[in-house]
């Protein structure tokens, strides 16, 4: 769980929380601006993160001391350590070397390579079954490596097929569904994590209760993209021959170096998602939490590679993990700062709006708000502000609302969440270039297709 | 690792999962010129052997022979080499059986192959069987036919000439030899790159050169066996230098035809490996594509 909230003594003065909140803006747009102020995530946060800090301790409002533990104990720690929610940042850790060295194993190219075969090279199977890809993959793995997985295959196979014309509308497809795809499960995006968390949604749970959406979000998607981008079907069996012949040339072996490992991952993969499932509910694993789980697999896996396994350290996103541990600080210094009660008490007004117009104009403004900046932040806000008001139980439609729009918001601009970006950058490569407003016009219909839907969830189904 | 690497990284692993698929298909075989510079009689002598080398295409395709003898070609106004060109456009033959150094006054010389061939490799698309000298005896048939190129992966005209012309039953041998001297060359560049892991170019790049043709060769062999044919295929793929290595691999496995480039997309080929490899190997026949 995120630390709990601690309150100071006094409450700070209105003019400490607006010069808090302006540094707090200040990152957020920083990290919307990250393109173009061409610094990564970790290095925007960390420098936010140490002026927090210095600005905090100047203002005597960090509770510097001893931490307490469990079982009455007292540990000195620096104050900046328990602001962090190593929970979340275990999951994430775990997940992303577990998913790593599964994938040296060649399973998910091997996946990809039997539907890009199994579509015999017709335009509308193919992109069926990158969009069926797409949703699994960010289901199980990030949404960025979905999209990196099905973004470059795509490339691949529609230069082979010839069809480089249809690219961009399959990548922009897929970089939309990696943020459908992405609320399939607790573990599917970070926003899930923090959020899923701080409610205390179990994977399963969360799981029964974003599935219906995912799915009819996805299959809706796929309609659109058919009928927006003119994705017809082979026609004449000449065509389909052709076709046929072309994605016969490649081969789904060609990356598996050990079959052993291969089967092994396979079951892996199996048994961290069981195990990810039921982890709320088994003896001790409960309280070990998805993070154990997450870091014991990996570590199970990572003994195929034992004696070169500093590679496997090498190919994580440490960006990544550094920018959720100085947000983290980052967040817990507006905390101590009364930046997160003031914009409680704003998010406070939304929410009495009643359960229906509250908690949709909860999910619009999340949307909206993720849609130009940074989701992780959002939640991390979001969530601390939902878990510090009283009477929200985990079966809330307010969590849903704030999973929901920080997920979907992604879909309105290029940089509304990581997986776009990366569907832009496969854009770029290939020469086909879209600009910001190009990117919101085309994906426009979509987004509002997605966030209707999920109004119309949230508020007739969960509600 | 970045967004970028990794997705560099998966577009490679995706390209090398694309193979390329050799498509089985006869080449048209229906008219056979043999182009001599020696008296009638001995043409005609000299196409006869050549029937019997090539034994397995005469019957299965019923080829029609023709012979342009000394008579045809070397004498007259026209300088022979033009008319050596004009008959073979004239008659156009799908194969054009000749020997090296016709007219040749420098006697067999293993520095060239001639005006007369070179001319005919170059200005026409007409595949030339090259002969070898007549103090060379020619082999009885085609039961081991070598198909050899720097770059085999893809080209199915080599391969499909290389299986045409090997007798039933008999051993196709597909050499692929990427050149040690170029390589090395490359990983001592790379060697001064601290940017890229020199151990691991010297174990992924080598791997990674010879795997296309190696996974070529399979698919070949494994598309001739559904297809019912019943010669062997044999793959040779390695590191060597240059011309040596072929002549390497001709003598451990006694062939009796060399199937090569001489033009191909590059059109460097009869500069290069092609040109160095028909002018060294004069003891056994050669197939110029």
């Amino acid at each position: 769980m995120i630390p709990v909230l601690t309150a100071t003594a006094h409450a700070p003065p209105t003019w400490m929380v607006a010069a808090f909140a302006a540094l707090l803006v200040l990152m957020i747009v920083g990290l919307a601006l990250e393109e173009v102020i061409h610094a990564k995530k970790s290095m925007i946060t960390g420098v936010f993160a140490i002026v927090s800090l210095f600005a905090g301790a100047v203002a005597g409002i960090l509770p510097f001391g001893a931490v307490e533990l469990p079982g009455g104990h007292h540990v000195e720690l620096p104050v900046y350590i328990p602001a962090v929610d190593w929970g979340v940042i275990t999951i994430i850790l775990g997940s992303s070397l577990f998913v790593d060295t599964v994938s040296r194993s060649g399973i998910f190219t091997w996946t990809a390579i039997r539907l890009t075969k199994l579509s015999g090279g017709d335009p509308l199977r193919l992109l069926a079954f990158y969009c069926a890809l797409t949703v699994g993959f960010s289901a199980v793995l990030n949404n960025v490596t979905a999209m990196i997985i099905v973004g470059s295959l795509s490339a691949v196979s529609l230069a082979k097929l010839g069809k480089r014309d249809l690219l961009l509308g399959f990548l922009l497809t897929e970089g939309l569904l990696t943020n459908i795809g992405g609320l399939l499960t607790l573990i599917s995006s970070v926003p899930n994590i923090i959020l899923g968390n701080l409610a205390g949604i179990h994977f399963l749970e969360f799981f029964v209760v974003a599935a219906p959406y995912t799915l009819l979000s996805a299959a809706l998607t796929l309609l659109m993209a058919v009928y927006l981008f003119g994705i017809q079907p082979l026609r004449t069996e000449a065509e389909k021959r052709e076709a046929a012949a072309l994605v016969a040339g490649f081969d789904e072996n060609d990356g598996i170096e050990s079959r052993a490992f291969f089967q092994l991952s396979w079951a892996l993969l199996a048994g961290f998602i069981a195990m990810m499932s039921l982890a709320g509910v088994l003896p001790y694993v409960a309280d070990l939490g998805m993070g154990f789980v997450a870091l014991g697999f990996a570590i199970v896996a990572m003994l195929r590679y034992k004696s070169s396994v500093d590679r496997n350290y090498q190919a994580m996103d440490w960006d990544l993990l550094f920018f959720f541990i100085f947000l983290f600080v980052v967040i817990n210094v507006m905390e101590h700062a009364g930046v997160l009660g003031a914009l409680g008490g704003a998010i406070g007004l939304l929410i009495e709006l009643g359960d229906t117009v509250g908690t949709g104009a909860l999910l619009v403004a999340s949307a909206l708000a993720s849609a130009v900046t940074d989701n992780v932040p959002l939640a991390a806000v979001l969530g601390k502000i939902l878990a510090a008001r009283d009477g929200i139980t985990a079966d809330s439609p307010l969590w849903w609302a704030c999973i929901f729009g920080a997920n979907l918001g992604g879909n309105f601009t290029p940089i509304g969440s990581a997986s776009t970006v990366v569907a832009v950058a496969v854009m770029h490569k290939h020469d086909l270039p879209l600009t910001f407003v190009a990117f919101v016009k085309k994906a426009l219909p979509f987004a509002l297709m997605h966030v209707l839907l999920a109004l119309v969830y949230v508020l007739v189904v969960l509600a | 690792m970045s967004s970028d690497s990794r997705l560099d990284a998966f577009e490679s692993l995706f390209r090398s999962a694309v193979k390329d698929v050799f498509t089985l298909q006869a080449p048209r075989l229906e008219r056979v010129l043999v182009l001599v510079d020696t008296p009638a009689d001995e043409a005609a002598a000299l196409q006869e052997s050549v029937r019997g080398f090539l034994s397995c295409i005469d019957s299965a395709h019923a080829l029609q022979w023709e012979v342009a003898s000394a008579e045809d070609w070397t004498r007259g106004p026209t300088p022979p080499i033009v008319r050596a060109r004009e008959v073979v456009e004239e008659r156009r033959p799908d194969l054009l059986v000749t020997r090296r150094h016709q007219l040749g006054q420098m006697g067999n010389i293993p520095y060239t192959l001639g005006s007369v061939v070179d001319v005919l490799t170059q200005a026409t698309d007409v595949p030339v069987l090259l002969l070898p000298p007549p103090d060379f005896a020619l082999p009885s048939s085609t039961d081991r036919v070598m198909v050899v190129t720097d770059h085999l992966s893809g080209d199915d005209r080599l391969v499909n000439f290389g299986v045409e012309l090997t007798h039933r039953r008999g051993t196709l041998y597909l050499a692929h030899v990427e050149d040690e001297g170029i390589l090395e060359y490359y990983l001592d560049a790379i060697d001064k790159m601290q940017s890229i892991d020199s151990e691991l170019a010297r174990t992924k790049l080598p791997a990674r050169l010879l795997k296309t043709p190696a996974d070529y060769i399979d698919n070949v062999a494994a598309v001739l066996a559904r297809s019912g044919v019943e010669e062997r295929v044999v793959p040779l793929v390695r590191l060597g230098r240059g011309v040596s290595a072929y002549q390497q691999l001709m003598a451990e496995h006694d062939i009796d035809l060399l199937v090569v480039n001489t033009k191909d997309d590059r059109q460097d080929a009869m500069d290069s490996m092609a040109y160095a490899l028909a002018v060294q190997i004069r003891s056994r026949p050669l197939l110029l594509l």
